[in-house]
Formats: C-alpha cells, sequence, structure tokens
C-alpha cells in the first residue's frame, strides 16, 4: 500500500508540474469566455448561478474559439475491503494505480445562437478479458447540442431553446438529476469484477438506464431566473443519430422504441443573497424492446417520476450545497412479463407489474474553493420479482464519504470511500454465499485533471 | 420526419424572434448578463458581488474599461470582470454606464455594531487627522453619493468595500492614485467600521 502510495504521489506531481497554474473547467469554455472556472463551477462539474444560465443560453457568452477542444484524464488507485472471498475474486488491481479514463470535449459556441459539449472518451478501464487484463474502449459520451435565444415575456427576460442530447438529464443545470449527480469521479476498477456480483445491479431506467444509448429533441424556456421548463422526445440512438451512440455495445443494450419517448422538467428556482435554491420535478416514459436485436412485438413500458432539489450557498470563502432526487418508477411488462418461465434471476418478470424506488442525497462543504469534503447516500428499493431479481429484491443501499483537494479548479485529487449496506437485496450472502455487501467497501484515491 | 419538422420550425422561431447583443440597450444587457450576478437593475444582495446601480456613469465606463484593458486586475476582476468585459463595445459599456446610474440603489440599512459604526461614520465625515486620513466624504459625497470619478459608496456591500480597501495596499487598482495613499493610515478595524458605516446608508 505504501508503495502504491507513493506512486500515485509521483503520478500526481508529475501531473500538477505539467498542469499551468491558470483554472480552467471544461478549459475550452474557460478559454472563449474568458473566465475563471469558478464563474460557472462551485466544483466541476457543480453549476453555479451563472453556469446555468452560460448552459441555457447555449454555451454562446463569448467568441467563438477556431478549435474548441478540451481534455481531461483520471487516475486512481482502488483498494477493496474483501478482494475475494471462497476463492472468488472481485476486483482485479488491488491497490495498483491505473490510468482509468480520458475524455476530449469538442465544447463551445457554433454561432451566436448555438453551442456544443461534446465529450469523446477513451476509457482505458472498460472491459475485462477472461485472463484479468483490461480491456480499453472509446465511445461517444455526454452530448448536449443547443440553440437559445432571449426574449421577454411579462417584462421579464425569457430565455428559450432547443436541445439534442443523448441522456435524459444530461441537458440539465442543476446537479440533482442523474446524469450530473454526485459521484462525478467513480473508480473504474472497483465496477470491474472478475468473479461475483461487487455492486448494486439495479436501478431506474432515466438513472443511467438509457445513456449514450438514445437520442432526445426538445424545447425548454427559463423565465425570469425562475420558472424552468423542458418538454423532449427520445428514440434509440440509430440511423442518423448513430453518433451519438458510438461504441456503445449496440447488440447487447435493450432498445427503446418509437421516437416519442417523452420527458418532462419543470422547476422553480430562487437565488437570494448568497443563496440559490431550486425545487422541481422530472421524468420520462419509454417503451423499451428487452431484446435489442428484435424490435417487434410487445414491449415493457417504464414509467419514471422524480422530484428533486437543490439548495447552494455561494460566499466566500465558505461554500455549501446539497442535492437530493427522488425517483419513483412504474414498470409494466408486456414483453418480459412470463409467469410460467421466471425462475431465480431468469430475467423473465414474475409480474405484470413492479415498481422501484430510488433516493440520492448530498452534501458538500468547500473551503477558499481548495479544501472539500462530501457525503452522500443512495439507496433503491423496489418490488418481490424472482424473475428479474437473483436474489428476489433489487434493494441496495449504501454511503460515500470523500476529501477533496483542489490547488486549481481544472485539477482534484480526492480520497472517496463508497460503503455499502445492501446489495441486490441482501447484505449477508447477497451473492448466494457468504459475502457481505461491506466486503465490497471500496477506498478510491484518484487524480482528475482538465485542460 | 417528426424531428426534422421540430428542428426547423424551431430555427424558424429563433431566426425571427432573435435580436443580437450588441447594439442592444443597457437595460437589455443587464437582463441578460450582468444580473446574473449583480441583480436586477445592479441591486444584489450577494456580498460576492457590488451593487452597480447609482453609480456615476463616468467612474462606471473608467472601471469597465480597465477591466477590458486588464489594468484593473485583483483576483476577481481576473476571474470574471476581464472575461465579460472583453464581450463589450464602447457603446455597450456607455449605455450601461447610463442605465445603471438611473437605477435607484438596494437599502440595506442595518447597522450591526453602534460603536464600529460611530466610529465609522467619525473617520467618513472628519478623517484620521494624526494619520493622514482625509474624510472620504470629501471626494465620495456627504451621504456617499459619489461623483464622475468618485464611485458611489452609500450602500454597497461591506464585504466588497473591505476587499477593495485591502486591494488598494497592493497595485491592482493603479488608476485610484489617492486611495493607495489613503489606505496607509487605516488600520482593519478602521476599514471594517468604515465599510459597516457605508453599508447602512
Amino acid at each position: 500500500m505504501i508503495k502504491t502510495l507513493k506512486r500515485l504521489l509521483l503520478l500526481t506531481s508529475a501531473i500538477f508540474t505539467l498542469s499551468p497554474i491558470t483554472s480552467f473547467a471544461v478549459p475550452s469554455f474557460a478559454r472563449q469566455t474568458g473566465m475563471d472556472c469558478a464563474a460557472c463551477h462551485i466544483s466541476f462539474p457543480e453549476l453555479t448561478p451563472f453556469g446555468r444560465e452560460f448552459k441555457l443560453n447555449g454555451y454562446t457568452l463569448g467568441e467563438a474559439q477556431a478549435l474548441p477542444v478540451a481534455v481531461m484524464a483520471q487516475f486512481g488507485v482502488t483498494n477493496m475491503n474483501k478482494p475475494s472471498t471462497d476463492g472468488t475474486p472481485y476486483i482485479t488491481k488491488q491497490n495498483d494505480p491505473q490510468f482509468e479514463t480520458m475524455s476530449a470535449f469538442f465544447a463551445g459556441k457554433i454561432t451566436d445562437y448555438a453551442g456544443a459539449f461534446v465529450q469523446w472518451t477513451y476509457d482505458n478501464v472498460s472491459d475485462l478479458r477472461s485472463n484479468g487484463s483490461f480491456i480499453s474502449h472509446s465511445h461517444t459520451d455526454q452530448v448536449d447540442i443547443r440553440m437559445a435565444s432571449n426574449s421577454e415575456v411579462v417584462g421579464k427576460n425569457l430565455i428559450y431553446g432547443l436541445d439534442l442530447n443523448n441522456n435524459p438529464s444530461v441537458q440539465d443545470v442543476w446537479n440533482t438529476a442523474p446524469a450530473w449527480i454526485y459521484p462525478f469521479n467513480v473508480s473504474h476498477v472497483a465496477g470491474l469484477s472478475p468473479g461475483g456480483v461487487n455492486k448494486p445491479s439495479y436501478a431506474t431506467q432515466i438513472d443511467g438506464g438509457l445513456a449514450q444509448q438514445v437520442a432526445g429533441v426538445g424545447g425548454y424556456f427559463y423565465w425570469d431566473r425562475h420558472l424552468y421548463g423542458e418538454l423532449s422526445f427520445y428514440g434509440s440512438a440509430d440511423k442518423v443519430f448513430r453518433p451519438l451512440s458510438y461504441g456503445d455495445w449496440y447488440t447487447s443494450s435493450p432498445v427503446i422504441a418509437g421516437r416519442d419517448n417523452p420527458y418532462w422538467r419543470l422547476a422553480w428556482n430562487q437565488d437570494w443573497g448568497s443563496n440559490s435554491f431550486m425545487i422541481g420535478t422530472y421524468g420520462m416514459q419509454v417503451n423499451i424492446f428487452p431484446v435489442a436485436t428484435n424490435r417487434n412485438g410487445p414491449t415493457d413500458r417504464f414509467t419514471d417520476i422524480a422530484f428533486d432539489t437543490q439548495y447552494q450557498f455561494l460566499s466566500d470563502p465558505h461554500v455549501f450545497s446539497v442535492q437530493a432526487t427522488y425517483i419513483h418508477e412504474k414498470q409494466h411488462y408486456d414483453a418480459s412479463f412470463d409467469p410460467t418461465s421466471c425462475g431465480s434471476g431468469s430475467g423473465a418478470s414474475c409480474n405484470q407489474d413492479n415498481h422501484l424506488d430510488t433516493l440520492k442525497a448530498k452534501a458538500s462543504y468547500l473551503f477558499n474553493r481548495k479544501y472539500g469534503a462530501t457525503l452522500a447516500y443512495f439507496q433503491t428499493t423496489g418490488s418481490t420479482d424472482t424473475g428479474l431479481y437473483i436474489n428476489g429484491k433489487p434493494d441496495n443501499r449504501g454511503y460515500i464519504a470523500e476529501l477533496n483537494y483542489n490547488p486549481w479548479t481544472n485539477v482534484r485529487v480526492a480520497l472517496q470511500y463508497t460503503g455499502y449496506t445492501k446489495i441486490d437485496g441482501a447484505n449477508i450472502g447477497y451473492d448466494g454465499n457468504t459475502r457481505k455487501a461491506s466486503d465490497n467497501n471500496t477506498i478510491f484515491l484518484n487524480t482528475w485533471f482538465a485542460y | 420526419m417528426k424531428y426534422r419538422i421540430l428542428l426547423s420550425l424551431g430555427l424558424i422561431t429563433l431566426a425571427l424572434t432573435s435580436t443580437a447583443f450588441a447594439a442592444t440597450s443597457g437595460a437589455k444587457i443587464d437582463s441578460q448578463l450582468c444580473s446574473i450576478c449583480h441583480g436586477r437593475g445592479g441591486t444584489t444582495t450577494n456580498e460576492l458581488f457590488p451593487q452597480l446601480a447609482g453609480q456615476p456613469m463616468p467612474y462606471f465606463i473608467a472601471q469597465m474599461k480597465a477591466f477590458r484593458n486588464k489594468s484593473r486586475s485583483e483576483e476577481n476582476a481576473k476571474r470574471f470582470m476581464w472575461g465579460i468585459s472583453s464581450r463589450l463595445s464602447d457603446q455597450d459599456i456607455e449605455e450601461l454606464a447610463s442605465f445603471y446610474q438611473k437605477q435607484i440603489p438596494l437599502s440595506l440599512g442595518k447597522i450591526s455594531n453602534q460603536p464600529q459604526y460611530d466610529l465609522g461614520k467619525n473617520i467618513f465625515t472628519n478623517g484620521l487627522l494624526d494619520k493622514a486620513v482625509p474624510p472620504c466624504m470629501a471626494c465620495h459625497g456627504e451621504k456617499g453619493e459619489g461623483s464622475e470619478l468618485t464611485p458611489r459608496l452609500g450602500g454597497q456591500h461591506a464585504a466588497y468595500l473591505k476587499r477593495q480597501l485591502n486591494v488598494f495596499y497592493g497595485n491592482e487598482r493603479p488608476a485610484a492614485l489617492a486611495m493607495h495613499e489613503v489606505v496607509k493610515g487605516l488600520s482593519s478595524s478602521d476599514i471594517d467600521a468604515i465599510a459597516q458605516y457605508l453599508q447602512a446608508q
């Protein structure tokens, strides 16, 4: 472990030496606006009120750059509480520093009324070979392309625009909806188990289930910095939209039917003094073909209805923020419902109707925009279904504690502890044998930087 | 097909209703840009940012140009205002200046510490003769309302005033020659007192 730490320190200092003193967030945005990352970000990617306006205005503030590109990278070392149980391994690179992931961005203004945030990611730790080595993989990541303009309605400013994206809620400007809620940096190494399950398997569709597989087009407005509304429609990112899902493991992913799966968003925002508050609701309804290669016949319908809230205290030197969201998902299985052949984890649903409920919350404190601490909680509960869920229940529960140091706004060193008290419906013996959920608790020391 | 219709409809709407940022009135730039931080009409309640309402036009213009040519360079000027000001033309700046001069400043009127307030009032009105600190009101006006190239101080956030007075110890606002001399005679408790007094005006 000491040796590992030494290596990581060396790596970190190398990065610091190479990175400039000036600070950038998605650095091409900073180059375009001439502003510091801190204008738009509390700490990347959490947005300030100014950052929200910048995004809703279509990333158009400033001078269009000839080459609006930026890069970011993440290195880390992961330690799992119990790397193996009864001879079954649950992690491949215990205490072994890894170059985890790297992204390139095309991010900036295109015209006075249009701009884009397009992320391409090279995942160095994407999958596992049978011999335990990593498979790297590159793919389209978050995409948000928009056109926006301003007008006046009852004497107040109105921002309105159109948006094209590939992940429901990636277009959102509060850090509460799934695409931008905490955690921001996670261990990719811990995400790949060579043996049994080592992390929760079940989540709602809107919570990452459709990311980079769908294309959504919609319109939005933001009136008087108070009322935000949006309606978008999603379909599979195929044919003309295929670039939005390049690199997705296409044949194994479920496919959503039609191009009219709605996503909605309504929020009330209130800024006063050093405070910024939002309360809102969002959700979507999708019809899904459970087998990607079979796009005929019945579909399963998922209806996600979510509520979210955010509070930020933005001052100097103290910055404090809280975010929370609750997602209720109604599942109606027309395609996967099969009471005759549903068995332990068969994939066929034993019930025609199920539900999932997810709660996520986090609180952060940042001093001098340098020293940060975060506490987060997550849980999912749902219907009993012995066909869909290996232990009959989808429940999971855990927490994250993080300390971070941000020498500049484009560099972060974080020590993150993720603890699980329930995985896939159980704690002790969740794997069907003797492993405990908490055996998968991980310490993740990582450095992240952007230029 | 549906997408294409939606997209073209949107494009047409945008084209019809869009008005360029440049060559718009001060009120419009305020409402779309400045007010995000400085509050509508330059009346922010956030002490991180100064109130702009009621600032004399020449002072406002001089500061915006100092941000734009990077001669005013304290940390927040660099972080925020260098970028913003680089997007504004001379005409934009003049229209903004004229707009803000006409706005009524927010009354923050709160006295949290009476002895401190009294000390601040005394320095503001009489100066500190033994330390060669002239009365602030000699230049900034009886109520700190400012004029010409001298800023309005009355009703400004105490936190902002303190930050700026401390900036004058360095050389990040070279245009404020007089202030570099004035602050030499002020202790940090004097600065606190003056800021308290002025915020309450």
